[in-house]
């Protein structure tokens, strides 16, 4: 039900999107050059000679202008070249490829969790404003906002997984070889992982329907007849859809850079263990590879959120 | 007639729309004269351009061309400063009472206020002028120490008029000042007005959709409609021998409180709905809506033409002297 | 009068003020027969809004409690369970609102919201509800229907919104309506419009009206009998024209007064004085005498809503005193 007015909005939000994703690529190329000292340097390992400091030079091509070095760079990542490791010299874009479904799997699934009880404990509590309900909701979302989750993972690992062996404590299944097994493996980390989001989609859909249950429009509907339930779930929900949207799309922001800890603590070899990893490491190209990657998630997230408002909120101009 | 105390020529006031690039003519060329101490009543629906008008006249906006004279002197000629210092000569009230006073301070506080930012005397004398100027509008000593939410709508009508007159002005600009209030208390505040211009020579315009309100207390009245006056006439001379096809329908249309037997000539309601200003229709504006409309008023924009002596009309099919 | 389709007798509604109750509205009484036509008017305050959404048992229990009796065709609503009150609305009694600007619920198409009360109160399945919607904008007026049905409240003006709340309210055919200032937010001549189609669409359908307004004058052009509140009771109840001749309560004799039609050109208005008093600081006795200039004894004590000349006055100097009414 799209009219031309919203599908101008459409093409008007893909246009804007162009320069955002080429100040992405920006940053992620200057992590590289913006540190403190020379490139080269750094990535000549521990013991640097001159020799093979001039070396790395010029197979990186330190030693061209910036912005041509930039462009290169760019072609490269046009063609999915994003350099070779320095630790294992296997392609970035491999390692990235192959971690990548690990850290989409807990992410999404996060995102499943956190929406569906985040929307029933806000919705719950904003319809029985005061009851016993609305206090528990308001408690858990106090209490999971308080929570330090690597804290609440290991306290997951060591009952769930290791008293009562529910849960694998660690590692993770394949996805595409053992679809039931990844997901079975996957809910511990991603009920660690969507904690905070529960808290904060309870919080914000449940003050966004109160003040939606609260406007004069409710009022017309109920003069019309409508029951209590037919005004919270299709006129309620479908106004507070809005900050719904907005809020999920916060949320799964978030999610992406709490995969680096939460992989972490349950040794998932996902993107974000990969990248603390490298980063101990110093492996400069699979920072940057997983860095841009990441950033790259994060704005196709709100690029899709973007686009929803436009068909959700017919007042979208 | 000595010179007038605002003089306003082809004023024009036209806000860009950040969406489309179109621009909104608020106010589309719009002249007139006040005395000084006349009362002009300006009468208009919502997108009339009333209230643009009436914040252009205080100098509140800059409008796009055109001139506002006060005492003979071209208000957005001045320098800056020099604008500043006439601002206490030009003042407006609105019509939601509440927004316009600070819920934090004391009324006496807000009344005070022109006077501390002007520095006139010394503090005691300040507060001795607000409160004297509150007592004149019905307010006592107890009431001036309290704050906004603890007054009903009528008596914070009082303290923005008495703010609005503590400095003196020559001119007070009314927008719909007493819409928001019941009619018992909308009647002392309508007195109240009556009162003070007889007691300090004030010059009043009045702006308001209620045209009861208007006939009472103007000398005389401007319809407006889209951004252009289209009738002027003394008030009396509006009630019963208004010419314009609009006047006459909004006199119509405005339902009346008397008994069925005084209740005169069936109500032809206006079809249709108020043009955008945005894109007003071609040659008259009231055209789409007028029961009268000819071919011509499509064409050309009508002339003022005088009917009697104070009484001009801009309609193509009244006859009268151009003017 | 004949058998009253609705009968408030009494009715009294307390509003929650921490512990206690305040009473907001008290002995209120009027009749409205079936098709007929009448004005609840008053000022600010005065209790008219929340009397009629007593009607319609739309007060939160919560925060208001209501006694005496509400009786619609016989039918005691204010002892009606929630679940009865809700087939009850918008299928026999409706009610529309001042605001058009937030009436209407901002995400659902006006088609939508029609269909809707229609599928909550009758069998009609979705698709024969839309079309039932598309010919109920038709009847209001509203030009190209079918289109107009797709459209979304922010694209609709406020003229043709409250177009569209009338056609929710009536998309069932009530027997009552309670409007409440319906055309207070419009301009003059939209006004016009909505009060014609709203007279031509309930006489139509011997639909019953209540007009809930401040504004007498659009009271005279829309009922046959006003019943006018002040301090929450009911103070004259009357046929229109014979309140506009020769009120009998001073409080409708000050109000039509204070219009400025009827004194001269910039003379001063004249004011009844002072203020409306405040819920929980009411007289004991006659509760406009300290604002009334006919004040004498026996107004200390309060006074009952009694018949006279074929009206009801809540004032027992009534009968002796001949007051101005809306007459040059």
């Amino acid at each position: 039900m799209l009219t031309r007015r919203r599908s101008r909005v459409i093409r008007h939000r893909v246009a804007q999107a162009v320069p955002t994703l080429i100040l992405v690529s920006l940053v992620s190329f200057l992590i590289l050059h913006i540190g403190p000292g020379d490139p080269a340097l750094l990535l000549a390992g521990e013991f640097p000679t001159e020799e093979s400091i001039a070396e790395i030079r010029q197979l990186y091509g330190f030693d061209r202008p910036i912005w041509e070095q930039y462009l290169s760079w760019v072609g490269q990542l046009l063609r999915g070249d994003l350099g070779l490791s320095l630790q294992s010299r296997e392609p970035v874009m491999d390692l990235i490829l192959n971690r990548l479904p690990n850290t989409l799997l807990i992410v999404c699934y996060a995102m499943v969790i956190a929406f569906v009880v985040g929307s029933v404990l806000g919705i719950a509590a904003a319809a029985r404003r005061g009851s016993l309900v609305d206090r528990v909701a308001t408690g858990v979302a106090t209490i999971a906002d308080a929570l330090p989750y690597f804290w609440l993972a290991m306290l997951m690992v060591s009952v769930l997984a290791l008293d009562w062996q529910l849960f694998p404590a660690t590692g993770a299944v394949r996805f595409l070889e053992d679809p039931l097994g990844a997901i079975w493996t996957a809910t511990l980390p991603a009920i660690a992982l969507s904690i905070s989001g529960i808290a904060q989609i309870t919080r914000q859909l449940r003050a966004a329907m109160i003040e939606v249950l609260a406007s004069p429009f409710v009022r017309t509907l109920r003069a019309k007849g409508l029951s209590p339930a037919a005004i919270l779930w299709r006129h309620g929900l479908k106004n507070v859809g809005v900050t719904l949207l907005t809020v999920v799309g916060l949320v799964f922001s978030g999610k992406i850079g709490g995969t680096l800890l939460t992989e972490t603590v349950f040794a998932i070899p996902g993107t974000g263990s990969a990248l603390i990893q490298a980063a101990i490491n110093k492996d400069y190209f699979v920072v940057q590879g997983i860095i841009l990657m990441l950033a790259v998630l994060v704005f196709l997230v709100n690029l899709v959120v973007d686009l929803l408002y436009a068909v959700l909120d017919p007042r979208v101009e | 007639m000595s010179a007038p105390l605002l003089r306003v020529q082809d004023l024009r006031v036209a806000f860009p729309l950040r969406d489309s690039g179109d621009t909104l003519k608020a106010v589309d060329g719009v002249s007139f004269d006040v005395a000084e101490g006349e009362t002009l009543g300006i009468i208009g629906e919502s997108g009339s351009g009333k209230s643009t008008l009436g914040r252009a006249i205080v100098a509140l906006l800059r409008p796009d061309a055109g001139r506002v004279e006060l005492a003979g002197e071209d208000l957005f000629a001045l320098p800056a400063p020099q604008l500043r210092r006439r601002r206490h000569a030009m003042q407006i009230i609105f019509q939601d009472p509440h927004a316009a006073l600070n819920p934090r301070r004391r009324i006496l506080d807000s009344v005070r206020e022109p006077l501390d930012i002007a520095g006139e005397g010394s503090p005691a004398e300040r507060t001795a002028r607000a409160l004297a100027m509150l007592a004149r509008v019905g307010l006592d000593q107890a009431q001036a120490a309290r704050f906004p939410h603890e007054l009903s709508g009528g008596q914070k009508q009082r303290v923005n008029i008495a703010r609005a007159l503590v400095r003196r002005p020559r001119l007070l600009v009314a927008d719909e000042a007493t819409s928001a209030l019941d009619v018992s208390i909308q009647a002392d505040i309508l007195n109240l007005y009556l009162d003070l211009q007889a007691e300090f020579g004030l010059t009043y315009v009045i702006i308001t959709h209620d045209l009861a309100v208007a006939m009472h207390v103007s000398d005389r009245l401007a319809v407006m409609y889209l951004g252009r006056f289209v009738e002027v006439a003394p008030a009396a001379t509006l009630e019963q021998a208004a010419r314009h096809p609009y006047t006459r329908a909004l006199l119509a249309a405005e339902p009346v409180a008397l008994p069925s037997r005084l209740v005169t000539g069936a109500r032809m309601p206006l079809q249709g709905e108020i043009p955008s200003p945005v894109d007003p229709p071609s040659g008259c504006r009231f055209r789409t809506r007028c029961p009268v409309a000819e071919p011509r008023c499509a064409a050309a924009e009508p002339a003022w033409r005088q009917v009697a002596p104070g009484h001009r009309v801009a309609c193509h099919l009244v006859e009268g002297a151009a003017c | 009068m004949a058998v009253p389709l609705l009968q408030v007798e009494g009715l009294e509604l307390a509003l929650r003020a921490g512990r206690s109750w305040l009473t907001v509205v008290e002995d209120v009484s009027f009749a409205i027969a079936p098709g007929e036509a009448v004005g609840l008017v008053g000022e600010s305050g005065a209790g008219k809004t929340l009397t009629g959404l007593a009607l319609l048992g739309l007060l939160p229990r919560e925060l208001f409690r209501a006694a005496g009796r509400v009786r619609l065709e016989g039918e005691d609503i204010l002892s009606l369970p929630e679940r009865a009150l809700r087939r009850l609305r918008g299928r026999r009694i409706s009610m529309i609102f001042q605001e058009p600007m937030t009436a209407l619920d901002p995400v659902f198409t006006v088609g939508e919201q029609i269909a809707e009360t229609l599928r909550a109160h009758t069998g009609l399945s979705p698709v024969a509800a839309k079309a039932r919607a598309v010919e109920a904008l038709a009847e209001v007026g509203i030009p190209l229907p079918a289109r107009r049905a797709e459209d979304y409240p922010h694209q609709l003006s406020g003229g043709m919104r409250q177009r569209v709340m009338i056609a929710i309210a009536l998309a069932c055919e009530p027997r009552l309506l309670v409007a409440d200032e319906p055309t207070t937010a419009l301009d003059v001549t939209i006004q016009a419009q909505i009060i014609d189609l709203l007279l031509r669409q309930v006489s139509a359908r011997g639909t019953a009206l209540l007009l809930v307004s401040h504004n007498i004058g659009v009271v005279r052009e829309c009922c046959s009998r006003v019943v006018a509140m002040y301090a929450g009771q009911v103070v004259e109840d009357a046929p229109v024209d014979a309140l506009l001749e020769r009120p009998l309560h001073p409080y409708a004799s000050g109000l039509l007064r204070s219009h400025p039609r009827f004194a001269p050109h910039r003379a001063r208005l004249p004011s009844i004085g002072g203020r409306a008093p405040a819920p929980g600081a009411m007289p004991s006795g006659c509760r406009f005498a300290p604002r009334c200039a006919h004040r004498t004894t026996g107004c200390e004590a309060p006074q009952p809503l009694l018949p006279l000349e074929g009206r009801a006055v809540r004032c027992h100097r009534a009968a002796a005193l001949d007051l101005p009414g809306a007459v040059p």
